[in-house]
């Protein structure tokens, strides 16, 4: 016992002892450690001049030296994407300079420039020159730049397409588009991309019908007159194009469901495992409504759901969802049958004019013009109010004197006719112009449309095209159009004159004919990219014109509200700029190995297939016709109705399209699309809950679900609190009074989620296990 | 610069009111104002020409502005009908239209070119418009 107090007393003491200390020397990092253990550094070297990645470069290379004497070149080039051109190997940079550039310096290293933006150049550095350069007393930066985000990579990231890819929960599985048909009606295929076949690029071809409109040498499908249909693979890809001066079809079907054109591609569209069904088209009205019917016919003959994507458009109509194309698409929809169209790349085109006449204001001006000057084939529609009526005159109209020159008669909408004038300028300069008035048959509008015929009057003249309307306690919209595409929109302006009852134009109202559709969705595009590195040309950078920051709205997106005032568009999707198939058949010199926008080349045999860089509402389109089908893989009767109210609520919205109002926004329709949430949202509808009956509840064994009435393409779920799904039942069709049991004994005790999803509308209910 | 001097200038005999032709559309049915651009535009190359319709063949500005379609030899003028009760797909087929399935009251046709005024008289149509152009976008 007396030797335990002794034992206890030392530790006490120790303890004490230890106590005294830490509080005397609290316990710290060491500021020093031995000199033995410091890894000093291999390599080092000024990185003055450099970015991170550029001083990386340089340290690998000279590690890579060091190991083995040389550069291990494929190593670098995949993380650095260089370049080799001829024996020199080069890296794609942004070369900043203060003040004046020395140029000799820089080509005198074997620097090829690119272009020039304010201070900054893109250039091909030869990266044995890179220590070199950055010496150089002119030189801000040297920046290799980073390895960009693949453009179809950050298209689905943002649009949530990934996490629907990969089924991320609630999803019970991936989603790719399989069962579902994905009809594309556009120009500009390349039958035999790899991207339309699996992900392998070689096996499982995809497309499934091929219908070009366009040539009439072959057979063409039952119940047409023309064009030629291909119905096997191997007629298929001897076809193998439709067009050797376009790609824009092959990009669109791409995005919508290619399946990336080779293992691991970042280049995998949407629904990459859909069939496809795609319509070399005829640009106009009527051939797209045959072809829409024709990819549906296909789809009911495999009994799958299908969606319809249309990269196109027109301005010509009263933009009021009454033209004869949108009546007949509108009636081309319906569970699982969806249309999508691009809204219009016309968002920052003046072509929208309109005048409320009030009381003694019954008259208004405008000048109908373009740059450099209206030629043959420029249009204007003006429409008035139903039931109403309107008065045009045409004059040539001095802009500096105010003078007309010559003027035609006043003409009223309601007269039925049409015209032709010559407007005489001031050397009997002609210019020829088409009038035609009626009442709208399909809007019930008075609409004048005029058409410029003919025009010699040469562009410096100061007399231009000046339209005086009359419409007494009215009103009066009109649209300028153009002859074709890669010509300027025309115009309404007012030339600066400060009269107060001219009118000039802007980029309103500006969603095309087609989607304006009543129950066809339409799509605008926002900006996700604005660099991209291409194959053979480097760094290189959005024109002027589509430049805007990641995230925001992209400048030519066209924009709403239609003209009887419904939200348009209706959603957005990342457009400018996207990559995605090519046509390797395009001889126009856009599209192949040597053009800028060619991103990256695909070998098969001696052959090669490219991907390259589009913008446009065409590009945002597919996207959301690809995630519609998507939708449709999960929901097989889904209506345009129900596909819109989960765009609803489910979009993205974020600091650059701002609270979306509740009516939407005619820039941004409900935001931009979401996947993965507009999949999983519940969308719960009284009338499928009042043709259910789910019984016990609480429950403490079975649960019955009985169905009053027919119901299709049934999946039910059963989650539990965390939203692990516990049950799961694809009972496909039921008849009416039909039950479902579901068995609960085993479950623990608590709160699970019944949904059920039935004829593309879901229920749900808070079950109590006892 | 205010109105009154537009109107002042607009009312002197200094300019010219312009000469016009006038062409109604003449038919048992409306049709859309392309139509009858269309239509003046053929009136006048069939003026030009001297060739009647039925051996009009037309210049390449007209079949490239109005989307004409060539099917083995054949012109045809492409638009959409709005039929009613009186529609008779078998009267349209003698005249050797194609008419296509329906959406609605809505068909595409197409309509030779050599007779088109004969398709203009037609019963059961309702409403006749040429097919517009579409550009991608």
């Amino acid at each position: 016992m007396k030797q335990l107090n002794i034992l206890l007393l030392f530790f006490l003491f120790l303890s004490f002892n230890v106590q005294a200390q830490n509080n005397e020397k609290p316990r710290r990092i060491p500021a020093d450690f031995p000199s033995a253990k410091i890894a000093r550094p291999t390599d080092a070297m000024s990185t003055h001049g450099m970015s991170t990645n550029t001083a990386f470069l340089l340290l690998e290379m000279m590690e890579m030296k060091k190991k083995s004497g040389s550069i291990n070149e494929e190593q670098l080039t995949q993380k650095y994407a260089l370049i080799r051109k001829g024996n020199k190997l080069y890296a794609n940079s942004f070369i900043k300079l203060k003040g004046q550039l020395t140029m000799s310096g820089l080509s005198e290293q074997g620097v090829l420039l690119g272009s020039k933006i304010g201070s900054l150049y893109t250039a091909l550095v030869p990266i044995d020159k890179i220590e070199a350069i950055v010496q150089m007393p002119d030189l801000l930066l040297l920046d290799i730049g980073s390895k960009e985000f693949l453009h179809m990579d950050t298209a689905r990231i943002v649009t949530n397409v990934d996490k629907v890819h990969k089924g991320l929960a609630p999803l019970t599985m991936p989603y790719t588009g399989k069962g579902v048909v994905v009809g594309d009606l556009d120009v500009g295929f390349d039958l035999t991309h790899p991207n339309f076949y699996d992900t392998t690029g070689t096996a499982n071809y995809r497309v499934k019908r091929f219908w070009n409109q366009k040539n009439n040498s072959g057979t063409p499908p039952v119940g047409y007159a023309y064009g030629s249909e291909y119905t096997t693979e191997a007629a298929m890809l001897s076809a193998p194009n439709d067009d050797t001066v376009q790609s824009h079809g092959s990009h669109t079907a791409g995005t919508a469901a290619g399946a990336g054109g080779y293992p691991g591609s970042p280049y995998k569209g949407v629904a990459y495992e859909s069939d496809i069904v795609l319509v070399a088209a005829k640009l106009s009205t009527t051939y797209i409504i045959d072809a829409i019917k024709y990819v549906q016919n296909y789809a009911a003959s495999v009994g799958k759901p299908c969606v319809i994507n249309m990269s196109f458009g027109s301005q010509e109509g009263a933009h009021d969802g009454t033209s004869t194309e949108e009546q007949a698409m509108d009636s081309l929809t319906g569970p699982g049958m969806l249309l999508v169209r691009s809204a219009g790349n016309s968002g920052s085109n003046n072509m929208y004019a309109e005048h409320t006449f009030v009381n003694l204001d019954s008259v208004a001006y405008t000048f109908f013009t373009t740059y450099p000057k209206l030629t043959a084939g420029y249009r204007a529609y003006m429409y008035g109010r139903k039931n109403e009526n309107f008065k045009v005159q045409l004059l040539l109209m001095d802009i500096i004197t105010l003078n007309p020159s010559y003027f035609t008669a006043t003409i009223a909408a309601n007269i039925d006719s049409v015209y032709s004038f010559n407007l005489i300028g001031n050397n009997n300069d002609t210019m020829k112009i088409g009038l035609q008035a009626s009442i709208d048959a399909n809007s019930g509008k008075p609409n004048i449309n005029i058409a410029v015929l003919d025009n010699a009057i040469p562009n410096t003249s100061t007399l231009k095209l000046f339209i005086k309307i009359i419409a007494p306690n009215s009103f009066v919209q009109m649209w300028a159009d153009r002859p074709s595409p890669g010509v300027p929109y025309g115009l309404f302006t007012d030339f600066g004159i400060p009269d107060p009852h001219l009118i000039t134009g802007n980029s309103t109202h500006t969603v095309g004919v087609g989607a304006g559709g009543k129950n066809v969705i339409s799509v605008g595009a926002y900006t996700t990219h604005t660099i991209w590195t291409s194959l053979n040309a480097g760094l290189q950078m959005q024109e002027p014109g589509f430049m805007a920051p990641s995230g925001a709205i992209a400048p030519f997106s066209s924009q709403g509200p239609t003209a009887d005032g419904r939200t348009k568009p209706d959603i957005t999707a990342p457009g400018n700029m996207i990559i995605s198939s090519v046509n390797s058949y395009d001889k126009s010199g856009d599209y192949d190995a040597n053009s800028p926008f060619v991103v990256k080349d695909v070998s098969i045999g001696s052959k090669k297939w490219y991907f390259g860089k589009m913008q446009g509402t065409s590009m945002s389109c597919p996207m959301v016709t690809g995630i519609l089908a998507l939708w449709l893989q999960k929901y097989p009767t889904l209506t345009p109705a129900q596909a819109l109210d989960r765009m609803k609520k489910t979009a993205i919205t974020d600091n650059y399209t701002g609270a979306i109002p509740v009516n939407g926004s005619n820039t941004w329709g409900w935001g931009k699309i979401n996947a993965f949430d507009g999949m999983t949202v519940s969308v719960e509808k009284a009338a499928i809950k009042n043709t259910l009956k789910v019984y016990p509840n609480p429950t403490s064994n079975e649960l019955h679900i009985a169905f009053d009435k027919q119901a299709n393409n049934t999946v039910i779920t059963i989650a539990d609190i965390t939203g692990k799904i516990v049950y799961s039942n694809n009972a496909g069709n039921l008849t009416a009074g039909s039950e479902q049991v579901v068995n609960m004994e085993n479950s623990p005790a608590g709160i699970y989620i019944l949904r059920i999803v039935s004829n593309g509308e879901e229920a749900v209910y808070k079950i109590a296990k006892q | 610069m205010k109105l009154p001097r537009f109107l002042l200038v607009l009312i002197l005999p200094l300019a010219f009111f312009t000469g016009c032709t006038t062409l109604y559309a003449q038919g048992a049915f409306p049709v859309s104002a392309d139509t009858k651009f269309f239509m003046m535009d053929l009136q006048n190359e069939m003026n030009t020409s001297k060739q009647p319709l039925k051996t009009f063949n037309p210049s390449t500005q007209l079949i490239k502005k109005y989307s004409l379609q060539k099917i083995k030899g054949i012109y045809y003028v492409s638009g959409f009908i709005k039929t009613d009760k009186n529609f008779s797909e078998k009267q349209l087929k003698k005249i050797k239209t194609f008419p296509g399935q329906p959406s609605g009251d809505i068909r595409t046709i197409l309509v030779p070119l050599s007779a088109f005024s004969t398709f203009l008289n037609q019963k059961g149509i309702t409403y006749f418009e040429l097919s517009k152009k579409l550009e991608i976008n």
